[in-house]
């Protein structure tokens, strides 16, 4: 039975218009027999498509001591590199994160202090579907002076860790998988560049969601390249736009095209220097052989 | 077998979707569920629940990839006292008057500042109409438990308007 919560919550989210037209469309697209392609061209280039990745595949396999690779000088390259990295092999993915988070105190009277703490997010993704995601997540006590009118000491009277909200859950049963990149979307990043951020927006939740694998994380690397207002800095890709409170960057390495984390910095104009750093998140993902016990 | 689980599904998975995180990534998210769910078949259990649950499953594990553009909406319609699609409108166009509400403004805070869990299954059920038992076998927990997780946490959210 319905209560005054119910109401609340049906009035904070509105029912929003359907939209017959698209569920037929992708009813169609999902369910519609597929036409074989007789056309032989498009076998030879398929063919040639398979040569040319693996040869890409052959060659970046090779150990990094052998052949050294110079930085990808474009976001496409990053992408081609990124992809043709094998994702780590073994029952499970063990996907690290970790996070320095920005936190203002005000005191009142012009009075503040803006301070990072750190936490350790960690998941244990099964590579079969259908089973269990390890998680964990922690406070580790790092703590980092950011700025403010208060003398560093005043540290050590800061409020208690608070995890972020959206550390707090994860993706409880494999596959956690995103959305993959449409059609539609690389259309719109190319035609729609007065929207950049729109783009970047859904190109940073993908790359940050830690399930997302490295195929899928080229895919993305792509999407952005096609944003005029995207740049590529052979280690970051900024936007000159302000997402969730503060200027995003997102961290590439250049030689591997492997997405690193991301680094939030302060909207401006700010009480802090333009360059300070909010909030940064470095990934890390490796092949694990079991998940920790309890 | 997909293609009727679509037909009795989809409408309503897409209504539940785009009303947490927008129309446009709804369609993206209700494409994706069916493709997965294709796929994982076999990982669908009978003797676990029914296929609501299964399926509203595999659409939560999509939906926790954009958990941080709900929550940004939710911020913003805890500042102004907005509901989430004039929160999402703010993003793009300029509005001249907001009326803010207060009962909008606390509720999108305590929403926003619940896990990711609690959020899902508090949503699953009183948008999506979901069971408890349905809704806790899309997120992976106890029926049990979710019972009664979703009677406190109920509790509080009311316990939380009535201090308003």
């Amino acid at each position: 039975m319905r209560d005054d919560l119910d109401i609340e919550i049906a009035e904070l989210y509105p029912q929003r218009p359907g939209d017959d037209a698209a569920l037929a469309a992708l009813r169609e697209k999902l369910f519609a027999p597929r036409k074989r392609r007789r056309d032989w061209t498009g076998a030879v280039a398929a063919a040639a498509v398979v040569v040319l990745i693996t040869g890409i595949a052959v060659f970046f396999r090779l150990p990094d001591h052998v052949l050294p690779l110079a930085p990808a000088p474009s976001l496409t390259e990053a992408a081609d590199r990124l992809d043709a990295i094998p994702e780590p092999s073994g029952p499970y993915r063990h996907v690290t994160r970790r996070v320095w988070t920005g936190r203002t105190v005000e005191l009142g009277a012009n009075r503040w202090y803006t301070y990072a703490e750190e936490f350790l997010v960690e998941y244990w993704v099964p590579a079969a579907a259908g089973q269990q995601v390890g998680f964990s997540n922690r406070a580790t006590g790092g703590v980092r002076w950011i700025g403010g009118t208060e003398p560093e000491s005043v540290l050590a009277n800061r409020p208690a860790p608070e995890l972020p909200p959206d550390l707090r859950g994860y993706c409880p049963l494999t596959p956690c998988e995103m959305p993959a990149v449409t059609a539609e979307e690389l259309e719109n990043a190319r035609n729609n560049p007065a929207r950049p951020h729109e783009v970047f927006d859904g190109a940073w939740s993908r790359l940050d969601y830690p399930f997302t694998t490295n195929k899928e994380q080229a895919k993305v690397y792509r999407l952005l390249a096609l944003v005029p207002a995207a740049r590529y800095t052979g280690e970051w890709i900024e936007l000159d736009s302000v997402l969730d409170g503060g200027r995003l960057r997102l961290k590439v390495d250049p030689v591997s095209g492997r997405f690193l984390g991301y680094e939030r910095l302060v909207p401006t104009p700010s009480r802090l220097p333009s360059d300070t750093v909010l909030d940064s998140v470095e990934i890390t993902v490796e092949a694990a052989d079991k998940m920790p016990s309890g | 077998m997909f293609a009727e689980l679509f037909d009795d599904h989809a409408g309503q998975l897409r209504g539940y979707l785009a009303r947490r995180v927008g129309a446009h990534v709804a369609d993206d998210l209700v494409s994706e569920t069916f493709l997965t769910a294709m796929r994982v078949h076999e990982s669908y259990d009978a003797e676990r629940g029914s296929v609501v649950g299964w399926l509203y499953g595999i659409a939560t594990n999509l939906l926790r990839g954009h958990v941080k553009r709900e929550l940004r909406l939710l911020r913003a319609a805890e500042r102004y006292g907005i509901d989430m699609v004039t929160a999402e409108a703010l993003e793009t166009v300029v509005v001249a008057r907001i009326d803010a509400q207060s009962h909008l403004r606390r509720l999108a805070g305590e929403l926003a500042r619940l896990s990711a869990d609690d959020r899902d299954l508090l949503l699953l059920t009183a948008l999506a109409g979901l069971s408890t038992h349905d809704a806790a076998i899309a997120i992976g927990m106890n029926p049990a438990t979710a019972r009664s997780r979703l009677h406190r946490l109920r509790q509080k959210l009311k316990g939380a308007q009535v201090d308003a």
